[in-house]
């Protein structure tokens, strides 16, 4: 199943690059919002169809409610390590992982508020994480845990990424997964600007 | 992205499995319409990532760096969380 999405992307991709036909854009953005819905009523008809879902949720181990911060930090810690083998500050790495994964806001806030190429930087690496995520959530799933499946999709967690985390995982892990994704998303435009400050302070 | 519609769809699709409405046999093919959406969906990010000229334009300078930085943010928060969930014996 793996290799049938990362081919759809993968020839979209390229179709996009040589062969898109001009003013379609509008058509293909709501074709992709269209599935996004139908993909979500799917998500939430296999939840719904879990008899013991209310007895599931009560058994979730609390450290589950800290899974999106857990996320946050290990995002903009990991980010900002993998910045020695690209010659890039710490510091503005740290900021384009704390994009958790939605490209478009980080790098607006990015390129308004603080560096331009930093805000392209940004962009590219929250698309890069949303591919890797489609990618490493099967892997995760299977080799790590439920759980840490979570993580890969960052923000994208509570829609994009939110369907591939239901079919590699179970519905206790679909709504930690929608959760950890809803507070991700409300953490972005928060540590973003808190980030540029400290950054900007920095020798 | 128009939020609202996602999660109203979310709600309906668990609403409707709740209520138990739908005839018998039905479950595999939603299954199958996830299946399907799934791949239009990819297959238009792909679409709307390939014809973006912003995120073209920069591709070739900016693009290994942004997937060595969205590796390390992917490796980060995993750890993390499989640290702290396999510390408490609940990691699957």
């Amino acid at each position: 199943m793996t290799l049938s999405i990362s081919a759809s992307l993968v020839l979209g991709i390229i179709m996009g690059l040589f062969f898109l036909p001009e003013g379609i854009a509008n058509l293909i953005g709501s074709i992709g919002e269209i599935s996004l819905a139908v993909l979500l009523f799917t998500v939430g008809f296999d939840l719904g169809r879990d008899a013991n879902l209310g007895q599931k949720i009560k058994d979730l181990p609390k450290i589950t409610l800290a899974v999106p911060f857990l996320v946050a930090l290990g995002s903009i810690i990991g980010a900002s390590l993998f910045s020695f083998l690209i010659g890039i500050s710490p510091g503005d790495a740290a900021l384009a992982g704390a994009g958790f994964g939605w490209y478009s806001l980080s790098a607006v806030i990015i390129a308004q508020t603080y560096d331009l190429t930093l805000g392209a930087l940004a962009l590219l690496t929250n698309v890069s994480r949303e591919i890797l995520a489609f990618l490493l959530i099967p892997l995760v799933a299977k080799k790590v845990g439920y759980l840490p499946a979570v993580a890969p999709g960052g923000a994208t967690a509570m829609d994009v990424t939110l369907p591939i985390i239901a079919r590699n995982t179970d519905a206790q892990t679909t709504l930690v997964a929608f959760y950890s994704g809803t507070v991700l998303s409300i953490l972005v435009p928060i540590v973003i600007p808190l980030l540029i400050q400290l950054v900007q302070r920095l020798p | 992205m128009a939020v609202t519609l996602l999660l109203v769809s979310l709600v309906l699709g668990f609403a409707l499995a709740r209520l138990d409405v739908l005839p018998q046999g039905w479950s595999r093919k939603v299954g199958l319409i996830g299946y399907l959406s799934l791949i239009t969906l990819l297959f238009s990010l792909g679409l709307t990532l390939g014809s973006n000229p912003e995120i073209t334009s920069v591709l070739p300078t900016l693009g290994l760096k942004a997937l060595v930085l969205g590796l390390g943010a992917i490796l980060g928060s995993v750890f993390l969380v499989w640290i702290a969930t396999a510390a408490r014996g609940s990691g699957k």
